[in-house]
């Protein structure tokens, strides 16, 4: 066998939530199932050998961290099986001893050359240097059919303990490699994994030593994800910060596909006017995210105002609200099979309206089904069918307490296009518009929640007139130390002012060349704050607010987390069969579940009351008979009133007592007379002392 | 039994689908097979209502109105 055998998690639903998701999802690397309980950290490090394969970056917090890892942006797996029966001989023409023949040093100064783990023959140990860079310089100028995925490994003899000292030619597939610079040759050279660690490669220009460096790093940001790369500015950020954007920028709600009416997909999120951030690394274009975008330009305020922003809520422009700020909708497709509503195996089932049915089911067509751009409401008939034998027809009702609007409607037939009126795919469409407890996000890891809609008249507004749509607390700033967003705030605000969309790519600016200083000149150009901050007026009072507020453009996002599909209410509904109790779960209209530990913080703040209440009258309290002679819950009996009684007399007997006189009534918990029953069940007998 | 059902729906208009590969636009009564009559192709798209569909505000309380 192979040693660890992972039976679950081997295939993972490709979700199109929105294109950044489905991307990482091809791009996603997992160390295995067994190394989660492992309680060690050395198996989630991130090694040399991984360094520029795996991305330091995208990897979730928690859990898995370190297990599921990412592919780099440009690192790649061999796919194909290389020609490789030309390179022993070429290898032998190189120097390199055959495994027939006797090197001309002893073997301890000569180096095993294997090519896929077969040995091809030996090497003396000073010509192997040569032979290394001879085979390089043939791969990445494509010679003497070397192919551009061979990965050339010399590990040297050090005298000390290390590595087997070895040279190691791999041509297997799937092997990690990535690009990157050949400074002799100025070629792009594939490396892999072990290789580069015994390579010198330099990631800047000042970086390169002469004599010792050989390769260059594409670009610098070539380290981290495709997801990560999307972070502007993202070396001005605090780690984990990127860490929860990559996390983020995959709940976001967005474009992910253009052909929403041709998708069959159980659910697919939209935003409906999704824009091109103005500013954006390079990375954005060259994978053309434009045409898959998962966010909207917003004017953000960085100011404390009226306390609804406190502790990561975010106040929203009421207006921008209106004009259809990040509105959203969920694309819900189910399939209706008629066959499978077959009881005996007659085929006679076909959607349409009965004419008896007709007058009540005005709502839906002829055909049986709603009518395109209809809405639905709860209770509101989703769809006829008939049963053309019987004339029979039936109706199904929409089970959704949301509004839905019917999209579209695809009409199936079979394989052979004999098939009847008889499967039909709905699309149905949820209108989300941004409601107060959506998250909402910008592109730093900074998420918050909707907590007011403000009238447009009561925000505060610059000199200029101009009016927020989002106001973020200052408290967000200091200890998470997302600079990139304050950068990505001016970039913005300048892009907007002078036409522009800048580049966000990390890695570009530095101490000595500051995006700071470069934003701020172009702000001041444009004849704004060179710091972007401006005077601004309460919207309330009219009054000059004495700070000046930073304001700007930031790219947000509006992740798919909304209270419509989170908030759980009950009053009454459905209880437990068994013991009476208020059930759980959200679809059925179930409780939330008072446990142990909000039992013990009612019981340490001294509300007894209040923990009766809802330990007892709020959940399974019932008045029980006992007979407080015999103690038992279990023998008061009705006592059938006589035949020729007119009126009701409800009388409790003691069936072991035989008598009236001593039953009372108690209030217990429900589960407890179930409970008792049970016992009595297995002969054990409970006698309860009423005093 | 089934003689009820071969007459039409009274006063309806014919259902109309329209094809996913040629958009020709069918007719298609409950026992036809579906199945475009230019192309043959084997999905069919419902048409976009021509019912007025009024764009009302949902009142949670009806008792206003009534």
């Amino acid at each position: 066998g192979l040693g660890m055998l992972q039976t679950s998690g081997l295939s993972v639903m490709a979700d199109k939530l929105n294109f950044v998701r489905y991307l990482s999802h091809f791009r996603c690397v997992h160390r295995g199932a067994d190394f989660i309980k492992m309680r060690t950290t050395t198996v989630r490090k991130l090694l040399p050998e991984s360094w520029g394969f795996l991305c330091p970056v995208h990897t979730p917090d928690g859990e898995p961290c370190g297990l599921m890892n990412h592919l780099t942006a440009p690192c790649e797996i061999v796919t194909q099986s290389l020609f490789t029966t030309s390179l022993p001989s070429l290898l032998c023409s190189l120097g390199v001893t055959p495994t027939d023949g006797v090197p001309n040093q002893p073997y301890s100064e000569c180096y095993p050359v294997t090519l896929d783990g077969s040995l091809v023959g030996w090497i003396e140990k000073d010509l192997a240097p040569g032979l290394v860079e001879t085979l390089r310089h043939c791969k990445a100028m494509q010679e003497k059919k070397i192919p551009v995925w061979t990965e050339v490994v010399l590990i040297p003899m050090t005298g000390k303990p290390s590595l087997y000292p070895g040279l190691f030619i791999f041509t297997t597939p799937c092997r990690m490699m990535r690009p990157v610079r050949n400074l002799a040759l100025g070629k792009e050279e594939w490396i892999g994994t072990m290789e580069q660690v015994f390579m010198n490669i330099a990631v800047l220009e000042n970086e390169i030593e002469l004599g010792l460096t050989t390769h260059q790093e594409l670009f610098p940001h070539s380290m981290l994800s495709v997801v990560a790369n999307f972070i502007p500015f993202s070396d001005h950020n605090q780690s984990p910060r990127n860490m929860y954007q990559c996390q983020m920028g995959k709940q976001t709600m967005g474009f992910p596909l253009l052909t929403f009416p041709y998708r069959t997909d159980d659910k697919l999120y939209r935003l409906q006017t999704p824009q091109s951030p103005l500013v954006r690394p390079a990375m954005y274009d060259h994978y053309d995210m434009d045409s898959y975008p998962i966010g909207t330009n917003a004017i953000v305020a960085v100011i404390s105002y009226s306390g609804y922003d406190m502790e990561d809520a975010m106040i929203l422009n009421k207006s921008s609200w209106e004009r259809g700020f990040a509105h959203g909708s969920i694309y819900k497709t189910e399939r209706i099979d008629l066959t499978e509503k077959i009881k005996q195996g007659e085929d006679n089932l076909v959607f349409g309206i009965g004419p008896d049915r007709a007058a009540t089911l005005k709502n839906l067509d002829a055909d049986g089904l709603p009518p395109i751009g209809s809405r639905l409401q709860y209770g509101d008939p989703y769809y006829s069918y008939l049963n053309l034998n019987t004339g029979e027809s039936f109706v199904t009702y929409h089970k959704n307490k949301e509004v839905c609007v019917v999209d579209n409607i695809k009409v199936c037939s079979n394989d052979t296009g004999s098939g009847q009126f008889k499967c039909v795919c709905i699309t149905l469409r949820v209108p989300r518009n941004p409601t107060i407890g959506d998250k909402f996000a910008s592109r730093h890891g900074q998420k918050g929640i909707l907590s007011r809609l403000w009238p447009a008249e009561d925000m505060p507004f610059t000199e200029s007139g101009m009016m927020p749509d989002i106001l973020f607390n200052p408290h967000g700033f200091p200890s998470r130390m997302t600079i990139g967003m304050l950068i990505e705030s001016m970039a913005g605000k300048s892009a907007s002012l002078h036409g522009l969309c800048h580049d966000a790519t990390p890695f570009t600016f530095s101490e000595e060349n500051s995006a700071v200083e470069y934003f701020g000149k172009m702000l001041k150009a444009g004849g704004y704050n060179y710091y972007g901050t401006e005077r601004m007026y309460s919207g309330v009072s009219g009054v000059e607010l004495e700070a000046d507020i930073f304001i700007g453009v930031v790219y947000y996002q509006r992740l798919r987390h909304m209270v419509s599909d989170k908030f759980q209410v009950r009053t009454t509904g459905a209880r437990d069969k068994v013991t009476n109790q208020p059930i759980g779960g959200r679809n059925v209209q179930g409780g939330i579940r008072f446990g142990e530990m909000e039992r013990d913080a009612l019981l340490a703040h001294g509300t007894s009351f209040l923990l009766h209440d809802r330990l007892f009258n709020c959940s399974d309290r019932s008045v029980a008979h006992v007979c407080v002679q015999c103690g038992s819950l279990l023998s008061p009996l009705l006592k059938p009133p006589p035949v020729w009684s007119a009126t009701r007399i409800r009388q409790h007997i003691c069936t072991i007592c035989n008598r009236n006189d001593t039953v009372e009534t108690v209030a217990v918990p429900y589960v407890f007379r179930c409970f008792v029953a049970e016992l009595a069940a297995i002969n054990i007998k409970v006698k309860l002392a009423v005093s | 039994m089934d003689t009820q059902n071969d007459a039409p729906p009274p006063k309806q208009q014919p259902m109309i689908y329209i094809c996913g590969e040629c958009h020709k636009e069918n007719e298609i009564k409950a026992r036809d097979p579906i199945r475009c009559r230019e192309c043959g192709y084997r999905i069919m798209y419902k048409k976009r209502t021509k019912r007025c569909i009024l764009l009302y505000v949902w009142l949670p309380c009806f008792i206003f109105i009534c």
